[in-house]
């Protein structure tokens, strides 16, 4: 299962990833590459900027996940399409934290929501950094990101912890029980 | 190449970062705005996964696409026009980028990342490293455009106007040779000029020169026979009495060498040609690989001449004939050199002296510091960087890890075609390659990519076209540029473009492992191919002979093979080949050796390809000489030397060429096909040595089984008649590569049964040797050709000599040698019947 991970810069992204059906791109925080790294090797990594992409492979319950984790930046953003093609999941990471950015993290998710190629993946988002302080809700998240508005789509918002890994095997759980139900 | 005036060494100096909000950014473009997409820039300067390594170097170009076509604001000074292109076609713009990650705890998110690159028109741009990485720690430690200005200076200021700048044929010949004083004739002189204070220390060096020679021979004196073994002369060991300008400079090198040398500039004007020797005087020198090693000390050609030996082996074989033969000469021989194995002799080297004259050594001030920059002088223009044919050989080594589809275009070898043939293919035949180095530094991938493009250019010798549509490092970013182009070879270090359809053959640099796309045999439909049935082989080629890459011995195999005629078996030159690099690999020939045979295989590529197009267009070619036998003359036709292609045995041309065909029909529809019939037109223009297909004289020689005399006889005299300016000599000895043999297989003239080719052989080694080149080749033939030749030379000399008896023997003008030399060999019955001498036709030398 190809996932792509993707997230504003900082989200948490690449601490995030892993899953082997899915590519998983994270988006909009810079968490994502801690969340790939904890999810893989269980452990935290420090988090330097992902310049361009990490890709890593996840097996949980016998799920193998082929997890891309794609940098956060401004200007890189329009380079997020060019992961679409083949991807089954996207996990969208939140810094939950950050309430300025919300809604930027919005309006690129609906983005990229909207290309063809990704038309039929399943939408995870984790509502990261829930261990700080003043974080918003999954609640809040789900409301601010308009989810409930999405109609045809498969989504689930789950809190998540990149540094202590907290909620990540959660969300991955959720997405190969979802991606095996459409594959049968 | 670039104009070597400085000021154009460096275009444009840029700098970018990676900004934890924005990504990666350029910060500074120095001296102008390039007019480019800076996005893109900034891209290709900042990697992915740039924060994995700590210092990664990418490769791209500019000018290539109209993406990437630079347009700065103020026209550049220096017009693009060096590579023949027109204003509307500015030259390629090489990119050399370091980019550097610097962990900061201080840092927000903990890391900075930083790339500065700078845009040359040089292709040796691995002499620009140590700078950049200096100027990379200065900008850390104050990043400011300052930083870029002085980079910028500091590498413009940079004087290469004192570099030779070698012929073609001369870069050929350096390339393929280990000798570290090629061409030092070419390089020294112009250096001790140039470099004020250097020439003081030449000074000094060659007295120490000559006094650790002076003890060398008082060394070697006991070992071989006492009195004259100091003063001893030589017919066999002759001096060099070169008369080139160069001689007489301070280095001539040991204390023999000095004093024939400076002997021979009392006795003789100085004009190149009278290099040749004179009766009477000294007769004919020649070293030994002794003195090769010897000269290592820098002392040049020159230096061998005091060796005398031609004998070698021992010292007391070489001075018995210096006894009997009684030569008049009093150059100082040190028969020291006769002791000398191959062994290198370390103890005469000097520092100051061990330059190898592959490189022009210069420096680059920055900052207070002087870096030696090393240029290499015999780099083409598609040869960038410091590539390696071996890696790309290690890494690519099973057809077992081939995968995908075949095509006749890729596969010439069937199934069990090697990944490297494959790859040389997709380079010739113009297909969209990808190199993958997923994890790995950007600059790894950005190598292979510059090795493919040697590859597929005979590394720079045979064809051209590769490095124009190579993107070393390529990314997501700038995809759009080269993705749609109709061929390219790109490196990338993003595994998306594996799912990506837009390659048709991908190589992975971690596993080995080689894709053929799926989608290939809908691209690149397989298009019916002429007919090659109409041809008739026999009548027109006669005699064909191998020219194949494998030596004679695989004829043997390969007529065996003809017995099982297996579908594509018979297209083993290649397997062949591969294998042969393979073990010389496996033996540890060097990166040199297997470039060379690579160019070798390039060349008989075009050579195979001008033959396929003869046969296909019913006998035009626009790529090489026509394919003719040699007419020894009889039945009322034009005695005339063959041309062209020569094949192992005659069955299989026909073979050979079906199985190519495919190859070569997609290349000749490529730009790399229109560049070679541009060169070749060019090149059929402007060669010194006209009017006959060198290369398939010497193929003759080095592998025809049998060759009649008639025919012997008339490549001498061609290339007697032929060679004799110094732009001749090194355009045939580009020719005769060293690993193929060198002179030996002209040499073998000197034993031919027919006086005449003998005399001929010795006229051309003469002619050779008027030149310090030359020179160095006869001294890496074996002590019997050597031998043999100095003998031959020199009883020559004696019988003209006698012939003409009033000749002063000091004075003797080499043109007049050439024609008394004529004179004697038509006068002697030995001439080939068929053909008649004119003994007018003695041209004079052309000096």
């Amino acid at each position: 299962m190809r996932l792509l991970m993707l997230g504003l810069d900082a989200a948490g992204k690449t601490s995030a990833c892993f899953v082997d059906f899915l590519r998983t791109t994270v988006l909009m925080s810079s968490c994502s590459t801690a969340i790939l790294y904890k999810l893989k090797l269980n452990q935290s990594v420090t988090t330097i900027p992902t310049v361009g992409f990490n890709v890593e492979t996840v097996t949980y319950k016998n799920v193998k996940f082929n997890v891309w984790d794609v940098g956060g930046q401004d200007k890189i953003r329009p380079l997020w399409r060019h992961y679409y093609t083949g991807t089954q999941g996207l996990v969208f990471v939140v810094d939950s934290q950050d309430r300025e950015r919300i809604d930027e993290a919005k309006q690129e998710l609906h983005r990229i929501l909207s290309d063809r190629e990704m038309k039929d993946c399943l939408l995870l988002v984790f509502a990261n950094k829930q261990d700080l302080p003043g974080a918003m809700s999954p609640a809040e998240v789900t409301e601010k990101l308009g989810l409930h508005r999405m109609r045809d789509r498969s989504w689930y918002v789950h809190p998540s912890c990149a540094t202590t890994g907290e909620g990540l095997f959660e969300g991955l759980q959720w997405l190969s029980q979802n991606v095996k139900k459409r594959n049968v | 190449m670039s104009s070597d005036n400085s000021g154009d060494h460096c275009a444009f100096v840029l700098l970018a970062e990676f900004d934890k909000y924005e990504g990666a950014q350029l910060r500074y473009q120095f001296p102008q705005p390039l007019g480019v997409d800076e996005g893109v820039l900034a891209m290709s300067m900042v990697p992915d996964g740039a924060e994995t390594q700590s210092d990664d170097w990418t490769v791209f170009f500019l000018n290539q696409t109209p993406f990437n076509t630079i347009a700065p604001v103020l026209a550049l000074e220096t017009d693009g026009g060096q590579d023949g292109v027109g204003p509307e076609q500015p030259g390629l713009l090489c990119v050399l980028n370091l980019v550097r990650t610097k962990l900061d705890k201080a840092e927000y998110r903990g890391a900075t990342v930083r790339a500065l690159a700078i845009c040359t028109r040089h292709p040796f741009i691995q002499v620009f490293k140590p700078i950049l990485l200096m100027a990379m720690d200065d900008y850390f430690s104050d990043p400011s455009q300052d930083c870029l200005s002085r980079l910028f200076d500091a590498i413009n200021a940079m004087d290469l106007s004192d570099a030779p700048i070698l012929s073609r044929a001369e870069k050929i010949v350096m390339r393929c040779s280990d000798r570290t004083d090629i061409f030092s004739e070419k390089i020294l002189p112009q250096e001790t000029e140039a470099t004020r204070f250097r020439s003081a220390s030449t000074a000094a060096n060659s007295s120490v020169d000559l006094s650790s020679g002076a003890s060398k021979s008082s060394r070697s004196t006991k070992t071989s026979t006492d009195s004259d073994s100091t003063h001893s002369s030589s017919e066999d060991g002759v001096a060099v009495s070169s008369n080139d300008p160069y001689r007489s400079r301070p280095r001539a090198g040991t204390g023999g060498s000095s004093a024939s040398s400076s002997r021979g500039h009392q006795n003789k004007p100085p004009s190149p040609s009278e290099a040749s020797f004179s009766l009477g005087e000294s007769a004919v020198w020649v070293g030994d690989e002794s003195t090769t090693e010897e000269s290592n000390d820098g002392n040049s050609v020159l230096s061998m001449a005091p060796s005398g030996t031609l004998v070698g082996g021992g010292s007391q074989l070489g001075s018995q004939d210096k006894n009997s033969l009684h030569a008049p000469s009093s150059v100082h021989s040190q028969d020291t050199y006769l002791d000398n194995g191959p062994t290198p002799t370390p103890t005469y080297r000097h520092p100051r002296t061990l330059k190898d004259t592959h490189f022009f050594n210069t420096t680059i001030a920055y900052k207070g510091h002087q870096l030696p920059i090393k240029m290499p002088l015999s780099t083409f223009p598609e040869e960038v960087g410091d590539y390696s044919l071996i890696t790309l050989i290690k890494v690519f080594n099973s057809h077992q890890q081939v995968s995908g589809p075949m095509h006749p275009h890729l596969h010439t070898n069937g199934p069990q075609t090697h990944p490297i043939i494959l790859l040389f293919n997709a380079l010739i035949t113009g297909k969209r390659i990808i190199f993958l180095g997923h994890k790995r530094p950007a600059g790894e991938v950005s190598a292979f990519v510059l090795s493919a493009c040697a590859l597929g250019s005979g590394c720079g010798v045979v064809l051209r076209g590769f490095i124009e549509r190579a993107f070393p490092y390529a990314n997501l970013q700038n995809r759009h540029e080269w993705e749609l182009l109709p061929a390219y070879i790109a490196g990338v270090t993003n595994p998306i473009f594996e799912s990506s359809r837009m390659w048709d053959l991908l190589l992975d640099i971690g596993s080995g492992n080689v894709v053929v796309a799926k989608e290939i045999n809908t691209t690149y439909p397989p298009a019916a191919l002429p007919s090659l049935g109409g041809f008739t082989l026999n009548s027109r080629t006669g005699t064909l002979k191998s020219e194949s890459s494998a030596a004679s011995e695989d004829d043997m195999a390969r007529s065996k093979d003809k017995a099982e005629p297996g579908p594509r078996a018979e297209n083993n030159v290649d397997t062949l080949f591969i294998e042969d690099i393979r073990s010389a690999i496996e033996f540890r020939f060097g990166e040199t050796m297997v470039r060379m045979r690579f160019t070798e295989y390039v060349q008989r590529f075009v050579r195979l390809a001008a033959r396929y197009e003869e046969s296909a267009s019913g006998g035009t070619t626009n790529i090489g000489c026509p394919t003719v036998a040699f007419c020894d003359g009889s039945q009322g036709r034009a005695i005339r030397l063959g041309s062209g292609i020569m094949f192992s045995d005659d069955a299989n041309p026909m073979k050979e060429l079906t199985a190519n065909a495919y190859r070569i029909e997609a290349w000749r529809k490529t730009n790399s096909y229109r560049y070679c019939v541009e060169d070749f037109n060019l090149m059929q223009a402007t060669n010194a040595i006209q009017g006959f297909d060198v290369l398939h004289q010497l193929v003759r020689l080095r592998h025809a089984r049998t060759m009649p005399d008639a025919e012997v006889a008339l490549v001498m005299r061609t290339l007697t008649e032929n060679v004799k300016s110094y732009e001749q000599v090194v355009e045939l000895l580009s020719y005769v590569i060293p690993q193929g043999g060198g002179l030996l297989h002209l040499a073998f003239g000197l034993f031919h049964q027919q006086e005449f080719v003998r005399d001929m052989t010795v006229e051309l080694l003469n002619q050779l040797r008027c030149y310090p080149i030359g020179v160095l080749f006869l001294q890496a033939m074996n002590h019997f050709h050597r031998y043999a030749y100095v003998r031959q030379a020199y009883a020559l000399e004696k019988r003209l000599a006698q012939e003409q008896q009033p000749t002063q023997p000091g004075n003797q003008p080499p043109q007049h040698s050439a024609v008394r030399m004529t004179r004697a060999m038509s006068s002697s019955k030995s001439i080939v019947s068929g053909f008649t001498l004119p003994t007018d036709k003695a041209t004079p030398r052309a000096g």
